[in-house]
């Protein structure tokens, strides 16, 4: 599967217009741009290019970085842990606040509280991540001086937890926006379905609380189709973190891939799509295995 | 019930907050009031000062992905052989003294004896030496910037703090280009590397360098921090750290000016500098810039060929309307490549030329041979005056564009938009010259020397865009480069703009300002583009 998207990717990429911006600049000359196309290997045709980077990549050289010079795995190496820390944050923070708030919808359903939710939700799915980040810079780093605006840490050093923190609140806040609202609904709408089973209302009559009919036996059977979402939410959030990340100017892979587009830098492009394809299929079988811890049922025998 | 008092509670301060966060945001955020800049403050020692980048720096002037925010970084850590003026000509830098040979087919550099490295190895002739024929002249290397030595030989040193630069043609704007993103590299550093562009510990790490600050740490994606050089030889600076931080947001940039995270930053979309203007932390300077706006009609095209309909387009834009509405009148029309800043060589009797006047336009037009058409389009032969402007989407580009179709339209010529990605844009128009009209900007040296844009073997593959050729500009522009008598080459550059106004190889727009936000704090800047200012940080300190 990695290998057709590499191949696919490499394809499209090659057939864009344009080439590496150390070539596509107004200043540079034509016999400039002829020496950097032959060392940067761009006078061979792409069938060839492909294999040179296929053969480099099965031995996990992925080639070097043409805007930077520097090997693209290492690149992606420095990128990948800061883009899996804000993305990680903003899914716990969704799932921690969005879980909840689901299963009130569900229990206040058509009251205000299941409104007010509903509009928050509308609400977060139709703000752009851009708009946010930036309302919530002028007040908190602006105005009320409370927060700094942008990167990991305080500039120049490595950051103790709490500068760390500080930094990370803002843009994990923004972009758990993006993926709120869907767990949220979702919760609701799942807890909804399994609250009118029957096993559900044998609990009750037993004499059960409600608050252990719904907590310890409605919401683990509801939550199996809220982890599928949660699997379909992780690809959202790195799209998300790239608007995100270019805001608060957190250096993470959503930034590299928006600059290694527009720079037109061949095999970082490819390599980042390589690694976030990893990601994406590492995380769908997480979700997997957390259905069968989750439902007995779907334990193969 | 005890849930609906805490969700009344929780609403009211719910949106008092909100209430607060949009006072706050509204009004300028408390600040310490700034007090105004006096020249006869005593300089303070100490602080750090923080400038924006888009994206990570390479740290070698001549690397070819040494460009845009690199230029910063380079201009500081790497010292030239002159550095450009605040009058704009060209100052000492590594050079004390320069001296062109009768012939004109040399020029002699005279160095600082006690310049070093920041590893304290002795800056010499041979550092020069290595820059040139080693590393902008290997025309297998493709060094950024290369093009603006093309007349240049080879580099000999002739004792240890003399060079002297032999050229193939008189060169007369030599020591302006040597100012211009030129730094000398260290000699001894690169030994042993095969491959310059690849030398990582020094392009992507900790370079040995000769300027005033060098670099202390690099953080990928995050920022470089600049130390101050004790040893630098033009004497020690103010400031004890220089940080560059990679910002890539414009807003957030802005944002972080206000805030005071930034301590100096280009404004490049001047639509928010009102709102800026009135807060009191910051204080904001226009600045000049050698750079100009431009249309290139394209000279392959027989409808561009004639003067009259040049001059009829040159009319038809209302240059000064354009300016006020995408740089909010920070700018000026112009009508030559010389920038107004050139102070020595401007002519200002050209200014009042082709002021906006529709009338002119069409008479000009009408003798041009074209007649009113269908739908208001003018047409000649049966064949309707219409043709698509590119346009690049970066910067003013797109508003500008589309003011000029609405100029045109009222003219009787229909223009189309074909909007593009920047990089793309590149590709077709420069690279393929597949266009018939686009807008664009140069930004050159400072120096008239405007020949590789204007001359006409630059046309096709060099920097005359539209491919206009006149053996008279050719003769100007020669006379421009080669002249080293000033008062003669004063009056060739007059001579050059009344061409250029008259002509009209390009369609001169106008002359754009920078607009630099400075927190009030910083002080010891000199009024020139921030650019040309990171020679001069040296000077710059901080009122605590």
């Amino acid at each position: 599967m990695l290998l057709l998207v590499s191949a696919i990717t490499f394809l499209l990429v090659n057939l864009a217009p344009g080439g590496p911006s150390a070539l596509m600049r107004m200043d540079v000359t034509a016999e400039q741009r002829d020496v950097l196309t032959r060392r940067l290997g761009l006078d061979q045709p792409v069938p060839v290019r492909y294999a040179q980077w296929l053969a480099g990549a099965l031995r996990g050289d992925l080639g070097t970085s043409m805007t930077s010079n520097e090997p693209v795995a290492w690149r992606i190496g420095q990128r990948l842990p800061n883009t899996l820390l804000l993305a990680g944050t903003a899914l716990l923070v969704s799932i921690l606040a969005g879980v909840p708030m689901g299963v009130l919808a569900a229990l206040r359903r058509n009251s205000l509280p299941d409104f007010v939710l509903a509009g928050i939700s509308v609400v977060g799915v139709s703000i752009p991540a851009f708009w946010l980040g930036i309302i919530l810079i002028l007040a908190l780093s602006v105005t009320l001086q409370w927060l700094p605006s942008s990167g990991l840490a305080t500039t120049g050093s490595a950051g103790d937890l709490g500068d760390r923190v500080q930094h990370l609140l803002m843009p994990a806040a923004v972009l758990s926006t993006t993926v709120l609202p869907y767990v949220v609904r979702f919760t609701r709408s799942a807890l909804l379905e399994v609250l009118h089973q029957d096993y559900v209302r044998t609990a009750s009559a037993k004499g059960l609380s409600r608050l252990r009919v719904v907590y310890g036996h409605a919401l683990r059977n509801a939550l199996v189709p809220v982890v599928s979402i949660v699997g379909t939410l992780v690809p959202r959030l790195f799209g998300g973190s790239v608007v995100t990340e270019a805001v608060f100017g957190w250096p993470g892979m959503g930034r590299l891939a928006v600059e290694a587009a527009n720079g037109r830098d061949y095999p970082l492009i490819v390599g980042i799509t390589v690694v976030v394809a990893a990601v994406v299929v590492f995380s769908s079988l997480v979700v997997d295995l957390a259905y069968t811890w989750l439902d007995p049922r779907i334990r193969l025998s | 019930m005890q849930w609906h008092s805490w969700r009344r509670r929780g609403a009211a301060l719910a949106a008092t907050w909100l209430l607060g966060v949009w006072a706050g945001v509204g009004c300028a955020p408390a600040a310490p009031v700034a007090t105004p800049q006096s020249n006869s403050q005593q300089p303070q020692t100490g602080g750090t000062v923080t400038i924006p980048i888009a994206a990570d720096p390479t740290m070698n002037p001549w690397h070819p992905n040494a460009f845009v925010e690199s230029i910063f970084v380079n201009r500081v850590l790497f010292d030239s052989l002159t550095r450009p003026g605040k009058d704009l000509n060209p100052a000492p830098d590594l050079a004390l003294s320069w001296e062109a040979a009768a012939d004109g087919l040399a020029w002699t550099f005279k160095l600082q004896a006690d310049a070093k490295w920041s590893d304290g190895q002795a800056i010499t002739a041979d550092d020069v030496v290595f820059t040139f024929n080693d590393l902008v002249l290997k025309k297998e290397l493709g060094a950024t910037g290369a093009g603006n030595f093309a007349a240049v030989k080879s580099v000999e040193a002739v004792d240890p703090t003399t060079v002297k630069f032999n050229l193939t043609r008189p060169f007369s704007a030599l020591p302006a280009y040597l100012a211009y993103n030129a730094g000398i590299l260290p000699r001894h550093a690169f030994q042993g590397q095969a491959d310059p562009w690849a030398f990582n510990a020094f392009n992507k790490g900790t370079p040995v360098s000769s300027g005033p600050f060098k670099v202390e740490s690099y953080t990928s994606g995050q920022s470089v921090v600049l130390a101050r050089n004790d040893a630098y030889f033009g004497g020690k600076p103010y400031l004890d750290k220089l940080v560059f931080k990679v910002v890539p947001d414009a807003n957030t940039q802005i944002a972080q000016a206000l805030s005071g995270e930034l301590s100096v930053m280009i404004m490049d979309n001047k639509a928010a500098v009102d709102r800026v203007k009135s807060a009191p932390q910051v204080r904001v300077e226009p600045r000049q810039l050698v750079q100009y706006y431009w249309l290139a009609l394209n000279q392959t095209d027989p409808r561009f060929q004639d003067v009259r309909v040049r001059q009829a387009f040159d009319y038809a834009i209302d240059r000064q309307a354009i300016i006020t509405a995408v740089e909010k009148g920070y700018g000026k029309p112009a009508n030559s490549a010389i920038v107004p800043g050139f102070t020595a060589y401007y002519d200002p009797s050209h200014e009042a030329q082709y002021a906006f006047s529709l009338d002119k336009a069409k008479q000009l037009l009408s003798d041009a041979g074209w007649q009113a058409g269908p739908d208001g389009i003018l047409q000649k032969d049966g064949k309707p005056f219409q043709f698509t402007l590119d346009v690049g989407q970066r910067g003013v580009l797109e508003p500008t564009n589309e003011l000029i179709q609405q100029n045109l339209k009222a003219a009787g010529i229909q223009a189309d938009l074909n909007s593009m990605e920047w990089n793309a844009y590149i590709q077709k128009v420069v690279v393929a010259r597949d266009y018939s009209a686009t807008v664009n900007w140069w930004v050159y040296p400072n120096d008239p020397d405007v020949y590789a844009y204007y001359h006409s073997s630059a046309a096709g593959k060099g920097f005359n865009i539209p491919g206009y050729k006149d053996p008279k500009l050719d003769d100007l522009l020669t006379r421009v480069q080669t002249e080293t008598d000033l008062t003669k080459r004063k009056q060739a550059v007059t001579d050059l703009q009344t061409f250029m106004a008259d002509n009209l190889p390009y369609i001169f727009l106008w002359y754009p300002q920078e607009i630099d936000v400075i927190n009030a704090n910083l002080q010891g800047v000199p009024d020139i583009n921030l650019r040309d200012n990171m020679h001069y940080v040296r000077e710059w300190w901080l009122k605590k």
